[in-house]
């Protein structure tokens, strides 16, 4: 790999996030393989020179081949560009997102963008983590991290009737979100779903199977298990003061009456 | 020996051969009528006769052994089992069935009954060996042991090497890897699940076989290598593949028993990561939080401005944000439409034109024309002679165009006589001091000359 090449396969990573050699599962553009073939086949200098240049703008060249991660094609190689935790990086920006949201109907500005997609990452997080009972370090799991479109919709409705709803207004600190979600209209929902799925296809963190179904990319998987600990473990709700107690004391349950 | 495998392999092979679902109905079709008897006892003496009877045939080839020996062996570690019991067993496993299958060549409808039975008995005592099926049986079920055997199948590679079999060779040596590739896969998911699955436990307690497993089996592979780079090797290898037809080279097998060992010891650096992680850690695995409960608190207590980009920025869709246009950008983005303009037809203008060329041929007829027309009538005229004249001269132009003019349609010359043109086939050159003229030479002559 020349500079030239250099240029080439930096400018094809930070425009798609991620490439590979060969794929059963989807079709890999001629420009793909050959991105991903020269960058397979580079020298040890030009691959250093390029994690340090990414490095700089707050990006992680990784690489998996088949031994490292399921789901990875006999003999191909995968490389992704991940965030680094705590350093944003510049290059890339949030306009596509402000400007998807706000086609939405009833989504009028760029707060009530940046809420809805924030909520709805963690319904789709709660769909592909939580309800598996799959914990965030557990990236080799993407490969069934999969759902239906229709499935975050009504996961997104349940959540918006069942809890935002039917939540005591007194209790609030601050009703902006509150508001930003109940003031949407039930097939506004959907559009917003659909939005926030479209952006995600686009920045290579979610992967379109067929029309309606979804699957989490590695590139996902693998910022999560990367970044929990330093960035979403503290913001995740302590858990019930008298659950823990009960948690500590209580080893094990013995069923007794038998 | 792990009978699971072949056990559930055949349950559900059999589920589908005696399925009664009509071709196109539901896919959701089920009738499992199977309610498993929930202590594997008769499964229990089944395998253990198979066992007896295997080992029987390993000591003395394809002997019958009686039923006593069998019952006093199973006895021995089934304490609650009686005669009635183990006689079931052995009638059920030496009882045939028929299966139908289709062939592997051409899907054509086979059938097969003698074969099926596991056990055979003697016609007039009660012994029993194992049959074919039962001895393939065995050699299925030992099949699926997993990274403790490949010992086993590192050998028959190097033994592949030994005996010049290539094609076998390329066949142990892409299962061995097929086999290690899953074992690393299994490692690394169990390294991500320590502490909440127990998949990481068989590589722990068996951590010091696996050492001894993967030292030995480097070995047996060095030595593969060892003996697959050798020139003797080199040279059946070359003998072979002018016999075979098969597309392999030396070099691509050569690369394929490095891979093995490759993958070895990716496998061996799996496990220890493992067995360190647990020992170090205790516990990898995180309780599976709730993102649920995030969105709620968000509701509830909602975060800072500024915390919610940098949540986005770190974790959300994001594109490239580049300011390095390309002039193709905005390529075709705005169509420009513009009035049609009704084609006009080509017109000529005669008024404009025929005075032009009346001018430029009275101003040569009036120069030339006499001189030209009383040459022809004396005698034949040549175009030559008419250059050689000067008769295209007229002031200070060269108005050759008009004396070929005459030369090619003569009438103009008003002779009232007809006029015939020939073309010699004799090429001409004439000099005309600043160049020359290159031409084939014409004539005209007057055909009835009374007439003037």
């Amino acid at each position: 790999m020349n500079n030239h090449d250099l240029g080439r396969v930096h400018a094809y990573l930070l425009r798609h996030r991620y490439v590979e050699t060969k794929s059963n599962r989807r079709n890999i553009s001629k420009e793909e393989r050959e991105v991903a073939t020269l960058l397979r086949d580079a020298d040890l200098e030009m691959k250093v020179l390029l994690r340090e240049i990414l490095n700089g703008q707050g990006l992680e060249l990784v690489q998996f081949g088949e031994f490292d991660v399921t789901g990875i094609q006999s003999g191909a190689t995968v490389f992704m560009v991940a965030r680094l935790p705590d350093t944003t990086p510049s290059i890339f920006g949030t306009d596509a997102l402000d400007t998807r949201m706000r086609q939405v109907r009833g989504i009028q500005s760029d707060m009530a963008a940046k809420i809805w997609f924030v909520q709805l990452w963690f319904i789709h997080l709660d769909l592909i983590y939580s309800r598996r009972n799959r914990g965030p370090q557990e990236m080799q799991d993407y490969v069934g991290a999969i759902f239906k479109r229709e499935t975050l919709i009504d996961a997104t409705r349940d959540y918006i009737n069942d809890q935002i709803r039917k939540t005591d207004l007194s209790t609030l600190a601050d009703d902006t979100v509150y508001r930003t979600l109940t003031s949407l209209k039930e097939g506004s929902v959907a559009d917003a779903v659909n939005a926030f799925l479209e952006l995600l296809v686009n920045a290579g963190l979610l992967e379109k199977s067929s029309d309606e179904t979804y699957r989490q990319t590695l590139l996902s998987a693998y910022e999560m298990k990367a970044n929990y600990d330093r960035q979403l473990s503290s913001l995740m709700p302590t858990e019930d003061i008298f659950e823990s107690a009960t948690n500590l004391l209580i080893q094990d349950e013995e069923m007794i009456g038998e | 020996m792990n009978f699971v495998s072949l056990l559930s392999t055949t349950v559900r092979l059999l589920d589908l051969h005696d399925s009664q679902r009509t071709y196109g109905g539901m896919a959701a079709y089920g009738e499992e009528k199977r309610t498993g008897h929930n202590d594997g006892v008769y499964l229990g003496i089944a395998i253990d006769i198979i066992k007896q009877l295997y080992a029987l045939d390993q000591t003395s080839s394809h002997d019958y052994l009686p039923f006593y020996t069998i019952f006093n062996a199973i006895k021995s570690s089934q304490k609650n089992v009686n005669e009635e019991d183990v006689q079931y067993v052995l009638n059920v496993i030496r009882r045939p069935t028929e299966l139908w299958y289709q062939s592997d060549d051409d899907y054509s409808l086979m059938s097969e009954k003698r074969r099926t039975a596991l056990i055979e008995k003697t016609d007039y005592a009660d012994e029993y060996r194992l049959s074919s099926t039962g001895r393939a049986s065995v050699i299925l079920s030992r099949e699926a042991n997993g990274a403790s055997y490949i010992r086993g199948d590192a050998y028959n590679l190097l033994h592949a090497i030994e005996f010049g079999e290539f094609i076998k060779l390329e066949q142990f040596a892409d299962d061995l890897i097929r086999q290690l590739r899953d074992e690393i896969l299994n490692v690394r998911a169990a390294i991500e699940k320590v502490g909440k699955t127990e998949s990481a436990q068989k590589y722990i307690d068996n951590f010091e076989r696996y050492g001894k497993v993967i030292k030995d089996t480097l070995e047996i592979i060095s030595k593969a290598e060892l003996a697959f780079s050798s020139l003797e090797t080199l040279d059946v290898f070359n003998e072979w593949q002018e016999r075979s037809n098969a597309d392999l080279t030396y070099e691509s097998l050569f690369g394929l028993v490095t891979r093995v060992r490759q993958t070895l010891e990716v496998f061996n650096r799996a496990v220890q990561d493992l067995v360190s992680s647990t020992l170090k850690d205790g516990r990898t695995s995180v309780k599976p939080p709730s993102f649920l409960s995030l969105a709620l608190k968000q509701v509830r207590t909602p975060e800072k401005e500024s915390t919610i980009d940098f949540l986005i920025n770190q974790w959300g869709a994001l594109n490239l944000a580049t300011s390095l246009h390309s002039p193709l950008d905005g390529y075709s983005a705005v169509k420009v439409k513009v009035q049609k303009i009704d084609a006009i037809g080509m017109e000529f203008d005669i008024n404009d034109v025929e005075p032009v060329s009346r001018v430029g041929k009275l101003e040569f007829m009036d120069r030339h024309g006499k001189s030209i027309s009383q040459a022809l009538k004396a005698a034949p005229l040549r175009l030559s002679e008419a250059i050689s004249k000067g008769w295209f001269i007229v002031d200070d132009k060269t108005m050759l165009g008009d004396l070929v003019g005459i030369f090619v349609s003569p009438e103009s010359l008003d002779l009232n006589s007809e006029v015939q043109i020939s073309l010699l086939d004799k090429m001409n050159i004439t000099d005309v001091g600043t160049g020359q003229f290159f031409y084939t030479d014409l004539e005209i002559s007057i055909l009835n000359k009374a007439a003037l």
